[in-house]
């Protein structure tokens, strides 16, 4: 199961059904494109919590694919850890522009 | 992947209908009477008395089993079934097909599995002529005539009778879906 | 072009209908996730990093200048201002909502466009060499035979659920432009010496985890059984393709697993049962395809052109452009017009809004209102004349579009790699982009020469980096982003995998790498006419190794 594979700090993400966009998980259920005001756990007992609540009947028609992810928790909030969870959480490291 | 199951019900000419076909495992031994459908191993097996049987015999296969073993038999059949373990599993819309287009099979073929409506459309032209639903949703729109909304199809296919297209001759025109 | 003719739009917006009433389930919840995917799979939705991905089928990479600006309408309207050509000939757009689908691919059908079969277990996108119509070296134009396979298998009842995605190239001409070598079929259409159109039919190539080059399963098949051969290939790989493990799931490993002798003995049994029937292509049916394609309203001209040599003459920076993004065009008079969208340190392929109707402009008043994409992520105006080669230029030039790199060092393919998609090791972008820079001296880039390189950034290989001459696999070593490199990879008639040269390259060291390879080439070749590729050829992976891995 998802339960505490990761072992540190989780936090939920998804994506918006309607628009895509990248979305982050609050303690109340709420989502919200800002990671940094993601609620993350580290108790096994409180992650499993985090994403079941994620993976329950209303969000089937609010978001797409809710995860986990190992995130850090830093002096403005949370933060992602691996590579591709920044490059979630923040957009392209390339812009397009000419 | 689960998609939650109801009880299944055959779909034939239009309608849904009572399910006059019984199939029989591998093992437990033969009712006596009744329209009776069969693996084809059982049917390899047990072939002798199977042809003997007046009320009607059907073969049921697995994706992609092959009929190699069972052509010189399809007129003693009356339905073949063929199993779609998982809607993705493509294999048995080209069996059906072989059995209408090369074998000039005539009895029902009848799709069992995950059959879902929006494969329907596929299926039916592929040779498909019953079908056996378990998916809520695919019964209610069964029901409610919500299957197909394509009639226009580039390439001709199994079911094609008549309806042929204007503008070119791989293309075709259902009546409806 | 092909036109749509009544038919075509029905099928079109029945598709578009159906796809809104599906759309519509899955936002009130009648359909799961999990239903749902497959289905929007089916349209080129697909969900990536960051937003909805929708990718836009451009039948064998052919546009007409109203449907460029429909994709630019659809860029500034709906994504955020521009639009990613991809090695499939495609468009995706990167920023789509899934609300807006529906509307969007109605906004396509306007224009006789679709998503249909640009993704899924199915057969997709058919290509077509990008020269096609226009090349001198040209034997037959391969597009009615496109546009019928395209026909042919949108929406075929029998083959949208097979064991995997299914690619379909085809070329008229020698010189493969088209890579039909590395494709699931790979179609060359000749004439036997009685003048009749005949189709050498390779099976089995492709990139991938796997990469393997196509067998040549028929050499002569007449172009009246198109169709029923294609369908008995793809009936034969249906039912007996390997549906065990997706990696293993392509026709190449069928091929490489039964041989290529048995595969054609059960292909040729179920063409026995086909052919002669209602898939057989009469003559005057492809006279009707073959009439779309007419060759345009060529004036008739001189082989050479006053105006054109005297820019040449006069002009340093037409003169690099003419020298490497024409190619020889058919007719006397006209020339061929590769438009880079590779200019120095931008993301290989994309193009803004702004751009794409510039493009559409000057394609309508100089080359017949025709645009092609290539697959190598530029784009074509197929028919330009000479004399209005440096006003074409001057346009070009005035909206970033005239870099003269074509087939040079910096005219990158790229995948979208981590930036976007969601299957992703690393990224590939960024390695282009510093790439690009640091070869951006235009001297040293014709100095170099011909030099094709490609990167992917996972092992599904759509930045065909098993057939760069320099090829990038982005990699994650523990968390970090690697690049291998591989060597000696061709995509042309020539096919070759690609060779992998050793351990791979931080992303702090991959440039630098790729310098040293491209200065142990200029230590190695006779003369700068031997391009990469051949000295490549003469001295193997060797000396590549030992300047590459010198301090190691
Ligand atoms: S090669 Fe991999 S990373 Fe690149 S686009 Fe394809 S799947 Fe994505």
């Amino acid at each position: 199961m998802a339960k505490s594979r990761l072992g540190g700090l989780q936090a939920v993400t998804a994506n918006d059904l309607r628009s895509g966009a990248v979305v982050f998980m609050r303690r109340d259920g709420s989502w919200t494109d800002d990671v940094r005001l993601a609620d993350a756990a580290q108790d096994p007992v409180e992650v499993e919590r985090l994403i079941e609540l994620a993976r329950s009947g209303r969000n089937a028609t609010l978001v797409v694919d809710p995860v986990l992810i190992e995130v850090a928790a830093e002096a403005t909030g949370v933060a992602p850890i691996r590579l591709r969870e920044k490059i979630r959480a923040a957009g392209p490291t390339v812009t397009f522009d000419s | 992947m689960s998609t939650p199951e109801a009880q299944p019900m055959l779909w034939r000419d239009g309608r849904f209908v009572e399910d006059d076909w019984r199939f029989a495992d591998d093992s437990t031994p033969l009712p006596d009477g009744g329209k009776l459908a069969v693996s084809k191993v059982r049917f390899l097996a047990d072939r002798s008395t199977l042809i003997t049987r007046s009320d009607g015999i059907a073969i049921a296969l697995a994706s992609g089993e092959a009929l190699g073993e069972i052509e010189n038999d399809l007129e003693r059949l009356e339905m073949i079934a063929l199993h779609f373990p998982r809607y993705a599993d493509g294999r048995n819309y080209s069996t059906a097909r072989i059995l209408r287009d090369r074998l000039r099979f005539n009895g029902e073929i009848r799709a069992r599995g995950d059959v879902l409506r929006d494969q329907i459309t596929f299926m039916i032209r592929a040779g498909f002529s019953a079908f056996e639903v378990s998916h809520p949703g695919t019964q209610v729109a069964l029901r409610d005539g919500r299957i197909g909304s394509i009639r226009h199809h580039y390439q001709p296919s199994s079911i094609d009778g008549g309806f042929e297209a204007s503008g070119y001759v791989w293309r075709r025109l259902s009546n409806r879906a | 072009m092909y036109r749509y003719d009544e038919f075509d739009s029905a099928f079109v917006l029945e598709r578009v209908a159906e796809f809104r009433d599906q759309v519509a389930r899955r936002l009130n919840g009648e359909l799961t996730e999990d239903q749902f995917k497959p289905l929007r799979l089916m349209n080129g939705v697909y969900l990536q990093l960051h937003a909805y991905m929708l990718r836009v089928a451009i039948p064998y990479g052919v546009l007409s200048s109203r449907q460029l600006r429909k994709l630019a309408y659809i860029a500034r309207r709906y994504d955020r201002d521009y639009g990613h050509f991809t090695t499939r000939q495609n468009i995706q757009f990167n920023w789509i909502k899934l609300a807006e689908m529906p509307d969007i691919l109605a906004e396509l059908a306007e224009v006789e466009m679709h998503a249909i079969q640009t993704s899924g277990n199915c057969i997709r996108n058919v290509t077509a060499d990008h020269f096609a119509g226009a090349a001198a070296d040209e034997v037959i134009d391969p597009r009615p035979y496109a546009e019928i396979l395209r026909q042919w298998s949108s929406l075929h009842p029998e083959f949208t659920f097979l064991p995997r995605k299914f690619k379909i190239a085809v070329t008229g001409s020698p010189h493969d432009r088209a890579a039909i070598q590395v494709h699931d079929i790979g179609l060359e259409a000749k004439r036997d010496s009685a003048g009749r159109v005949r189709f050498a039919v390779w099976v089995g190539g492709g990139q991938g985890r796997t990469p393997m080059i196509a067998k040549k399963i028929r050499d002569d098949l007449p172009e009246s059984e198109l169709l029923a051969y294609c369908e008995a290939i793809l009936r034969v790989y249906n039912l007996e393709g390997r549906r065990d493990n997706k990696y293993k799931a392509r026709i190449k490993i069928l091929v490489h697993e039964k041989g290529l002798d048995d595969l054609a003995d059960d292909v040729e049994l179920e063409f026995a049962s086909i052919r002669g029937k209602s898939l057989d292509l009469p003559a005057a049916e492809i006279a009707k395809i073959e009439a779309y394609f007419a060759p345009p309203p060529f004036d008739e001209l001189p082989a050479s052109s006053a105006i054109y040599d005297v820019a040449v003459r006069t002009d340093p920076e037409f003169a690099a452009f003419a020298r490497q993004n024409l190619a020889p065009h058919k007719i006397n008079g006209y020339s061929i017009v590769t438009i880079s969208l590779k200019p120095i340190g931008a993301p290989p392929g994309d193009a803004t809004s702004a751009q794409m109707e510039a493009i559409a402009d000057i394609a309508a008043r100089y080359s017949f209102d025709e645009i092609r994409v290539t697959h190598e992520q530029n784009l074509v105006l197929p028919h330009v004349r000479l004399d209005d080669l440096p006003v074409v230029y001057a346009m070009l030039a005035s909206t970033g579009l005239a870099t003269p790199n074509a087939g040079l060092v910096t005219d990158i393919i790229a995948c979208p790699g981590l930036d976007y998609c969601s299957l992703a090791n690393a990224r590939s972008i960024p390695v282009a982009q510093r790439i690009s820079e640091r070869f951006a001296d235009s001297s040293r880039q014709s100095d170099i020469g011909e030099l094709k390189i490609k990167i992917s950034g996972c092992i599904n290989a759509c930045g065909h980096h098993h057939v760069g001459h320099i090829g990038i696999l982005g990699v994650d070593r523990k968390g970090e982003e690697f690049y291998q490199i591989t060597l000696g990879g061709s995509a042309d008639e020539n096919c070759a995998i690609g060779e992998i040269v050793g351990p791979g390259f931080s992303a702090d060291q991959i440039v630098d790498a790729i310098e040293q390879i491209v200065a142990t080439y200029l230590e190695l070749r006779d003369s700068p006419r031997e391009r990469f590729i051949d000295v490549y050829r003469r001295v193997g992976v060797k000396p590549f190794q030992e300047s590459l891995y010198v301090n190691a």
